[in-house]
């Protein structure tokens, strides 16, 4: 009988193992890469390019300037990426000016996501909106807050500017999106790595 | 623990008021292997899982009852990229499945007050399941809920320890129509490991 005791306590534990991710999840797993292109767009008949030279930041809030700014060292980072980039699909930089077929805009934003976690301290499962426990456990109520940046690539078509609704069609974009947090070893290498995904996952762009 | 105490109490109450009937109680561990729709986006084995279930007697031979269980499957998956239509995502995901299947269920024991303390049964069930599928890319969390109806047949061994004790071997495949999140059925496998306090040779 003991031996059954045994048993059903192993398998108990077993099914009480955490489930969901937890602090050792490396801060750049959390990094999401979105990229989305107007599906009438032609990039196969495109071949110059512009781009901005440096990295807007743009507030959450419209009725405030931002409260952040992209170091130069940031922004050069961004704009080398892009450069190597759309180079090696094929494309040629040139100056506004000059009429190119794409305009990649590039821009910054910061906000700031909070949750709210209820958990029964002990059990393993400590998920918000489950917290399956029992009564005598006290319930704790765990309040994050974080900040989350966005690099925002946009590829505009200047050569149809609608100059009557004063609109400009976007033909791609790429979001590289992550929590900012401070103590990230290398931020540049992970901002790189993340623009080198948004062309990555672009095989569209490659005009060669 | 004077609540432990209480509710250890009423599980003994119940189980004499279950003896006196001729009929059981299981408590088992779940093995859970996914099958169609979870394996669109869970493939591994869940060792999480478990369940409570009660069978009455209705003669030597057949039996009717009901359960409730929990099964979550879970996967973590390294980055990768997903593509629909113009649209590309990519992020490490984590994966998340839960089921909680209420059910009603009849099992036919040929082999019951044979004298055999190995017996072969087998049944099936239905009811609703709850069911609760997450993905988290990154940072965020994409859910479907929703409640299903539910089917399953079983096939099993029974070893009957003593008069009042017995583990159960089964196996179970879940079908739940239309549950998944594109709306198509899922499916699992159970296997059952459980322990049943009752009237086994009565």
């Amino acid at each position: 009988m003991k031996k059954l005791i045994y048993i059903g306590l192993a398998a108990f534990a077993l099914t009480s193992c955490n489930l969901y991710p937890g602090g050792d999840t490396r801060t750049e797993q959390l990094d999401v890469v979105v990229t989305q292109y107007d599906l009438n767009a032609d990039f196969s008949t495109m071949k110059t390019y512009a781009v901005s030279d440096s990295v807007k930041p743009i507030s959450s809030d419209p009725n405030s300037p931002p409260s952040f700014i992209i170091s130069d060292e940031m922004s050069n980072v961004v704009i080398q990426t892009v450069k190597a980039n759309m180079a090696g699909y094929g494309w040629t930089l040139v100056d506004t000016s000059m009429k190119p077929d794409l305009v990649i805009d590039l821009s910054a934003t910061v906000t700031r996501n909070t949750n709210v976690y209820g958990s029964y301290p002990g059990y393993g499962w400590g998920y918000p909106g489950y917290g399956w426990g029992y009564p005598w456990y006290p319930y704790y109520t765990t309040v994050t807050s974080y900040e989350v940046g966005s690099f925002v690539l946009v590829g505009l078509d200047f050569k149809n500017i609608d100059h009557t609704n004063q609109t400009i069609p976007v033909l791609w974009h790429g979001l590289a999106q992550g929590p900012i947090i401070n103590n990230v070893d290398d931020p540049l290498s992970r901002v790189q790595r993340d623009i080198d995904q948004v062309f990555e996952q672009s095989p569209y762009l490659n005009v060669n | 623990m004077k609540k432990i105490t209480i509710s250890f109490a009423f599980m003994l109450l119940f189980c004499s008021s279950i003896l006196a009937q001729g009929s059981e109680f299981i408590a088992s561990w779940h093995i859970g292997i996914p099958s169609q729709g979870i394996t669109n986006y869970i493939a591994k084995t869940s060792f999480q899982g478990f369940g409570f279930e009660y069978r009455y007697a209705l003669n030597q031979q057949f039996t009717v009852g009901g359960s409730i269980s929990w099964n979550v499957f879970s996967e973590e998956k390294d980055i990768s990229t997903w593509t629909f239509d113009n649209l590309s995502v990519t992020s490490h995901n984590w994966r998340f499945g839960h089921m909680v299947p209420i059910l009603v269920n009849a099992h036919f024991n040929p082999m019951r007050n044979t004298g055999n303390p190995l017996q072969i049964f087998m049944g099936g069930g239905l009811g609703t399941s709850y069911v609760n599928q997450e993905i988290w890319p990154g940072m965020y969390t994409y859910r479907h809920e929703t409640w299903s109806f539910v089917a399953y047949p079983e096939i099993g061994l029974r070893y009957v320890m003593s008069n009042e004790t017995a583990l159960y071997f089964s196996t179970q495949y879940m079908f739940l129509p239309n549950a998944n999140y594109d709306n198509n059925n899922i499916g699992y496998w159970n296997l059952k490991l459980g322990f049943s306090f009752g009237a086994h040779r009565w």
